[in-house]
């Protein structure tokens, strides 16, 4: 079983896995203040130093392997504890948008920081935030540039196809675990979860699922190859087939919903023995 | 929990299998910004969108609430080369930047770009046009403070624990029972009916995005939280909490908790142990939460999922029909 479901799943709610599990999605909407209050700190503005956090890793990294692995082993904790994101196939992914309330669309702060992009309009949108604190955006202009665009579980369901369709990864994001605030769709090297984990290591677990590719049905056609953001994925000229490495795969299903033949399914990771303990 | 053993083990196949191995040990190249010449990076972008590493970042700098920054002000943004290691003196950046505002140190060599033609960014980022996000008008998206002032006053725990202990003294058993009964859901109903009407009457800038919201989706959101926010203010005035215990609230249950009740508390302290053991405030809580759901026109359950008395919390769950 995943650490995290042992963690925070419940065994009556969502099959025991622990982003399945509603009460990861609960929060309160008002605090008891002193008269007169002030916001201040990262209540005033708390995505403003969003992606200076490399800066740091960057020094740690010259300094040399041993500096590096005592470091690692903190990030890597930390993603234990659930204090990042995991990836989540889409069919999880609509199970979601039913228990998280209320659901905003957003901009993407990774891609608005690292790549300047500067959404205005929702249909561009590629992030979404959940829970109560979307309700108060408004105090963030710069984070949610351009607005938030409020939606029931069904219009959700639907921009996460469309998501899905155009190639980004789901990956949901936790604010203080295990509470769920967060619901990426995203690509490397945009992606500072992605590529945190790619590049250094850190954050982003891997999904509770696993792809693989029933060759009878596999026409070697090479569509999925777009698709994937892991390297785990590759069009195989030997046996003219797709060939997934299940190490380097995060079961994000992006190869899953592309395959015209229906040839790539999603496997449960703990079926898989020596997958089980692979995050 | 697991044992210690399953913990290490784990830790090391995570360690393993975690993603490539990132390069160590070596001097990335020093990527150095004049911030003279790069005066409004996030109207600009060409060295963000350009590097194949992505390793600059542009943060907005000083924020004021409720504004958005223009980029096209010199000082709203800061462009920082954080992702040095992704860097290979590609010079793509350097190739792309209209100020050579970039320059690159790797072993001893310094690279710097062409010379280009002296052009004032800024200048010519004032010319174009942007619309800036700007809060429709000044809000608040705290609960307001007349709220809490009214409700404690009238509806507070001290106030009213002493009320009831004053009604029940020198009663019996059976005559506490009926008169406690009554007091409470008495209590109850009148409480959450006015922290419903002075919820409306101080609405907060949380409560009109809610709103609008749930006109523009079907509905969604409405339940749970509209009776979230009256059942949040209702206990925040009058239960001396700073916040109140959500777990759950989504579009089929809001489930909420009261962790050591200070009104039980002050019943046991007001009329002894045996009235608190009777437990009859939870006649107030369950009455509160029925009263707001019809009051709302809302279908739901209401039901205890834990007592002070027994499990040192109460919990409510409203599970919609």
């Amino acid at each position: 079983m995943c650490h995290l479901c042992e963690l925070y799943g419940d065994a009556n709610a969502g099959e025991g896995i622990w982003y399945l599990n509603p009460k990861n999605y609960a929060r309160q909407m008002y605090r008891r203040r002193p008269p007169g209050y002030v916001p201040s700190g990262a209540e005033s503005g708390p995505e403003a130093g969003i992606g200076l956090g490399g800066l740091r890793t960057v020094g740690i990294m010259e300094q040399g392997l041993d500096a590096w692995l005592q470091y690692q082993k903190g990030i890597i904790e930390r993603a234990r504890r659930g204090g990042g994101s995991q990836v989540v196939p889409i069919k999880d992914a609509e199970k979601i948008m039913d228990i998280s309330s209320p659901i905003g669309l957003i901009a993407c702060i990774c891609r608005k920081v690292d790549r300047g992009v500067d959404e205005r309009a929702p249909e561009e949108y590629t992030c979404m935030g959940m829970g109560v604190g979307m309700l108060k955006w408004e105090r963030w202009p710069e984070r949610y540039k351009g607005g938030v665009h409020l939606v029931n579980p069904d219009e959700a369901k639907e921009w996460l196809w469309k998501c899905d369709r155009l190639g980004y990864v789901h990956a949901l994001m936790t604010f203080g675990a295990p509470y769920i605030g967060g619901f990426c769709q995203c690509e490397y090297p945009a992606c500072s979860a992605i590529r945190g984990r790619l590049d250094f290591g850190a954050g982003l677990l891997k999904g509770h699922y696993v792809a693989k590719v029933d060759y009878d049905k596999c026409t070697g056609c090479g569509v999925c190859a777009q698709r994937c953001q892991f390297g785990a994925l590759k069009f195989e000229v030997t046996v003219d087939k797709a060939n997934i490495d299940p190490f380097q795969c995060f079961g994000c299903g992006l190869c899953e919903t592309a395959c015209p033949t229906g040839a790539i399914e999603l496997k449960w990771r703990a079926s898989i023995p020596a997958l089980r303990e692979v995050w | 929990m697991e044992s210690q053993h399953t913990s290490a083990k784990r830790g090391l196949v995570i360690a393993m299998v975690y993603g490539r191995l990132p390069t160590v040990g070596i001097k990335f190249p020093q990527i150095e910004i004049d911030h003279e010449k790069c005066t409004v990076p996030f109207w600009c972008k060409k060295c963000i969108q350009v590097c194949p590493g992505n390793l600059f970042s542009v943060n907005q700098q000083n924020e004021e609430r409720g504004k958005e920054n223009d980029p096209r002000l010199p000082g709203t943004y800061k462009l920082t080369p954080v992702r040095r290691d992704k860097c290979s003196v590609c010079e793509l950046c350097l190739e792309v930047c209209p100020v050579n505002a970039i320059k690159i140190t790797y072993l001893d060599q310094t690279y710097t770009g062409v010379e280009k033609e002296k052009i004032d960014l800024a200048a010519v980022a004032q010319k174009e046009p942007y619309p800036l996000f700007v809060a429709p008008r000044p809000y608040s998206f705290e609960m307001a403070d007349e709220v809490v002032s009214l409700l404690e006053g009238e509806y507070g725990y001290e106030k009213v624990t002493s009320q009831f202990a004053e009604a029940i003294a020198n009663k019996s058993k059976a005559e506490i029972e009926a008169i406690g009964k009554k007091f409470w859901e008495d209590y109850g109903r009148d409480w959450i009916k006015r922290a419903h009407q002075v919820g409306e009457e101080y609405p907060d800038r949380t409560y009109e995005v809610l709103l609008e919201a749930a006109d523009r989706s079907g509905g969604f959101g409405r339940f749970p939280h509209v009776p979230q926010r009256v059942i949040e203010f209702a206990y925040l005035s009058c239960m001396g909490v700073e916040t109140l215990p959500v777990i759950e609230n989504n579009q089929y249950r809001l489930i909420y908790k009261m962790p050591d009740c200070p009104t039980y508390k002050a019943i046991g302290e007001k009329a002894g142990a045996e009235v608190a053991n009777l437990f009859l405030c939870s006649r107030g809580c369950l009455t509160a939460a029925e009263t707001l759901l019809r009051d709302l026109n809302m279908d739901a359950l209401v039901e205890m999922e834990g007592t002070m008395p027994k499990e040192g919390f109460c919990q409510f769950a409203i599970r919609r029909g």
